[in-house]
């Protein structure tokens, strides 16, 4: 089926909408003519009349549809449908009035107009015309009778034989025109007739008539002939000698002129008194032929408003649809332009903006695509980074933390962006550290700035090495810190380790070697010389000797101790109960004097620890104890789990009797060769502090009155072990 | 059956179909109150080559008709003859239709009732209208078929109708006529058997 454009289609629904109304038009222009002409199309009216109303049903029809379309359209809310309604409603109001008005009108002329032809005057002055011509025909049937009674007289006395001679006889002598006899029963006996009836025929009087006959003899009347002239027929019913029953029929022609004029006024009265009957059926007809007319131009007048609002609304209906579009997004819609009005301008002018919407949209998409790109881009970088990144805006609330920030604290610190960071570190004590170097150098307002915190958070004590920027950008409140840090705790270990073991193996290489020909000189001397000096002499040389070696085996075990402190063994984790550890430890003092109180926490979760190393740090402690105070050797150990915000920990608490920690040598007394005591190697505490923080614990003395070591150790991982650091590894030099 | 009828004719006579269904709907319409033809003495028979028929109808106007008869209007009746083959189990087959047109006009001058046969073109004037009547309603002699057409064996059926020609009157009446019932003037289908004759 080959595809019709709009376009073509249009047109030709105009062209067979107009084809039909001027179908319709020449249709009712024919029946109107039927009824005043009866020449012409008299036969096809009723035709015409039928196929009027059924085009004018089918339009009614046509229009039906056209006005459910548009009901349904403004039920649905379609973009000009109202419009539509006002426009339809308007240009039929606009048709209809003035042609009901000249309908009205039309009506009223015809009902007044066709009563008022017809006149009383006319009619009695017609009556009195017909009368008239009667009257003038009545002397002719006088004479015609008297005639046709001579002839009859003759033929009552003559032989049946004679009847036709007879006849023609009459017949030559009169003007009679047509001559019958007719027997009793009707039976012709006699005919003379000329041509002028138009056959040889007799023209027959009827049966009814000779009926008549029986009772009154005579019968005189005039008749018209097909042609229209007027004759006078008489019948007479006579006596034959023979006592026989006998009609003559005759027919006498009128004169022209008077058969014509009567012949005119018959028929003007005859057309009159038709017209007079026929004159409501007229006025009925042309009623009925107005009200078609009527009906055709109201049709024709919602058709047209139909199609001209239809053409009119399309361009806005488009534009509503088209606003409708791009207010629910739709920047891609385009319109048709029909029409180079403006209407089609104003159609052009909504593509034109739509495209340029459409263009900036995309525009905006690309760069928003950029920056996301971009945004990303930047994501991926800082997620990869081994520092903690945070920044912070102009009023200290988290605006964004890495996942490295969030390890390296051990927080999920993107659950916490937009919190400020007091709260933060209300919520998370472990954070107090940090939360102090960024607040302090946020008052001095400092640009650049770089600070060492130490955390315990979980996973245990960290360094870490912060440095922080001040954001200055245009907007103000854009402005704000990045703080970068990094977790040094692994490296300061490192180095330190690398540092003792260096020294280590230098003291080994350089005073360690000298020590052993130094003793074996000084006891090679002693040998040889003793036995050889003098008494006196020999008592200086045994004591200088004596002090030599003894001195030189100290020395020994001081650089065997100070090796030892240096030493970093592989370590063992293991994962143990504390409580086991410390009661196992303490059992190896039982027998000295010394009286131990334990409180333990029983609820206590393991700890991962080298077994060994931990019990050298609780010997250390446990032997700094008892020496604290020779007169009164309790000790306390107390160990309970601390559980706060962010991470889980055991403390270990021992409490001795001494006299404490001098406060000045509070802050250093982990360091080696620090001490208090006359005795010892002085790296009995350095090597507690060495271990514990091997194990990612810290350690620290408070006076109490008497020195109480405090010790805490994560608790073993179980829980989202992803964020607590492996224990750290053993470095070795 | 007068409703069958009709129907029957639209077959034959397409270009009047519309007249008759129209007839038809006025019928349906309105009850006529007024007496209507009628046919009777219906006889036909075999003179020589051609069947005839002989047929007396009863013509009685009502007011309406003879108030328009003596007001000048023209009244045109016509005799509708069919015939028909029965065939079993379907329709009966159409074998011939023919109809008899009359005039009846009112001559003011003589008093005088016109008969104009239409068939014929011939003319005659009767003093009263009932004598104008039996001579329009005395069917006399109507040739209806050949003798050769009539086949043995087959049963045949000749159906006459007189009616009232509406569609012969002035065009403004027509309309009127068509909505009224006492312009309706019509008879009942008079249906005999038709059967070869010797």
């Amino acid at each position: 089926m080959p595809t019709i454009s709009p376009k073509v289609r249009k047109w030709l629904s105009v062209f067979s909408m107009l084809g039909l109304f001027g179908s319709l038009l020449l249709s009712l222009l024919l029946t109107s003519d039927a009824l005043q002409n009866a020449a012409r199309f008299e036969q096809l009216y009723s035709l015409l009349l039928a196929v009027n109303i059924i085009a004018l049903i089918t339009l009614f029809g046509l229009i039906a549809l056209n006005l459910r379309r548009l009901w349904r359209q403004v039920r649905r809310g379609l973009a000009g449908a109202r419009l539509m309604v006002r426009l339809v409603t308007l240009i039929v109001i606009l048709a209809v009035v003035p042609v009901s008005v000249v309908y009205y009108f039309s009506l009223e002329f015809l009902h007044q107009r066709l009563g008022s032809w017809l006149d009383v005057n006319v009619d009695q002055a017609l009556n009195n015309a017909l009368e008239l011509s009667r009257v003038a025909m009545d002397a002719r049937m006088r004479e015609a009778l008297k005639n046709t009674e001579s002839i009859a007289q003759e033929l009552s006395n003559v032989d049946p034989v004679r009847y036709v001679s007879l006849l023609n006889e009459a017949h030559n002598r009169t003007n009679v025109e047509e001559l019958t006899l007719l027997g009793q029963n009707g039976q012709i006996l006699a005919f003379n007739g000329g041509d002028e009836m138009g056959g040889l025929l007799p023209s027959h009087p009827y049966e009814s008539l000779l009926l008549q006959l029986k009772r009154t003899n005579t019968y005189v009347s005039v008749v018209p002939i097909k042609d229209g002239s007027l004759h006078i027929r008489v019948v007479l019913r006579f006596v034959h000698r023979n006592n026989n029953f006998l009609f003559l029929h005759a027919l006498y022609p009128t004169p022209e002129r008077v058969s014509n004029l009567a012949a005119d006024i018959n028929n003007a009265y005859e057309i009159y008194k038709e017209r007079f009957y026929l004159r409501e059926s007229l006025k009925l007809s042309f009623t009925l032929l107005l009200s078609l007319i009527l009906l055709l131009s109201i049709f024709s007048a919602v058709w047209a408003a139909f199609f001209v609002a239809r053409r009119f609304v399309a361009p806005l209906s488009n534009l509503a649809e088209g606003t409708r579009a791009v207010a629910s997004g739709n920047y891609d819609k385009q319109l048709p332009v029909s029409q180079l009005d403006e209407l089609g301008f104003l159609v052009q002018s909504f593509n034109d903006m739509t495209r340029n919407i459409a263009q900036a949209r995309d525009e905006a998409k690309h760069s928003q695509q950029f920056a996301d790109r971009q945004r990303t881009y930047l994501e991926a970088v800082l997620s990869r980074l081994s520092s903690g990144v945070i920044s912070l805006d102009h009023a200290q609330c988290l605006r964004t933390a890495n996942p490295a920030a969030s390890q390296i604290l051990g927080l999920p610190l993107h659950e916490s962006v937009g919190i400020n960071l007091t709260q933060l570190q209300d919520e998370h004590a472990a954070l107090q550290p940090l939360y102090l170097a960024i607040h302090n150098h946020w008052l001095t307002g400092s640009q650049d700035w770089r600070a060492e915190v130490v955390l315990f958070v979980a996973g245990g004590r960290k360094v870490l090495m912060c440095r922080g920027t001040q954001l200055t950008l245009d907007d103000d409140i854009e402005s704000g810190q990045v703080i970068v840090f990094d977790d040094v705790t692994a490296l300061i270990q490192a180095q330190r380790d690398a540092a003792w073991s260096e020294v280590a193996r230098r003291l080994a290489h350089e005073i360690k070697n000298p020590l052993t020909p130094i003793q074996l000189s000084a006891e090679r001397l002693r040998q040889k010389y003793l036995q050889k000096m003098p008494e006196k002499d020999a008592e200086i040389l045994d004591r200088l000797t004596h002090t030599i070696i003894q001195q030189v085996d100290a020395m020994k075990e001081m650089l065997n101790a100070f090796s030892d402190y240096a030493r970093t063994p592989q370590m063992r984790w293991q994962r143990i109960q504390l409580n086991d550890l410390i009661k196992e430890v303490l059992d190896l003092y039982l027998n000295e004097q010394a009286f131990i109180t334990v409180k333990f926490d029983e609820n206590l979760p393991p700890v991962e620890v080298d077994r060994g190393r931990l019990r050298q740090v609780l010997h250390n402690l446990v032997k700094n104890a008892l020496e604290a105070n020779p007169q009164d050797t309790s000790i306390a150990v107390t160990t309970r789990y601390l559980a706060e915000s962010n991470f889980d920990c055991v403390e270990l608490r021992m409490q001795d009797q001494g006299e404490g920690i001098p406060e000045h040598l509070l802050d250093q007394i982990f360091e080696p060769y620090v001490t208090t005591k006359t005795k010892g190697t002085g790296l009995g505490l350095a090597i507690v502090k060495k271990i514990v923080e091997e194990h990612g614990g810290m350690v620290w003395i408070e006076n109490n009155p008497g020195a109480c070591v405090v010790i805490r150790l994560p608790v073993a991982p179980q829980v989202a072990p992803h964020l607590l650091p492996s224990p750290a590894p053993a470095l070795t030099s | 059956m007068v409703f069958i009828m009709p129907l029957f004719i639209n077959t034959r006579r397409v270009n009047r179909g519309w007249q008759l269904a129209l007839t038809l709907l006025c019928w349906g319409i309105s009850l006529s109150l007024w007496a209507q033809p009628e046919i009777h003495d219906v006889n036909i028979r075999l003179a020589g080559q051609t069947y005839l028929l002989d047929a007396k109808i009863n013509y009685e106007l009502n007011p309406t008709l003879l108030e328009a008869l003596h007001s000048g209007i023209s009244l045109s009746f016509a005799v509708n003859f069919q015939i028909s083959r029965e065939r079993e189990l379907w329709w009966d087959e159409a074998v011939s239709s023919f109809s008899r047109q009359y005039q009846l006009r009112y001559h003011a001058l003589s008093r005088q009732y016109l008969l104009r046969y239409a068939n014929t073109g011939l003319q005659n004037a009767f003093p009263s209208l009932s004598s104008a009547l039996s001579a329009m309603g005395a069917l006399n002699e109507i040739p209806l078929i050949k003798k050769i057409a009539i086949k043995a064996n087959n049963m045949y059926r000749v159906k006459l109708q007189a009616s009232l020609d509406i569609e012969a009157l002035p065009a403004p009446l027509r309309t009127v006529a068509y909505l009224s019932s006492d312009w309706h003037y019509s008879s009942d289908w008079y249906t005999c058997p038709l059967s070869a004759q010797k």
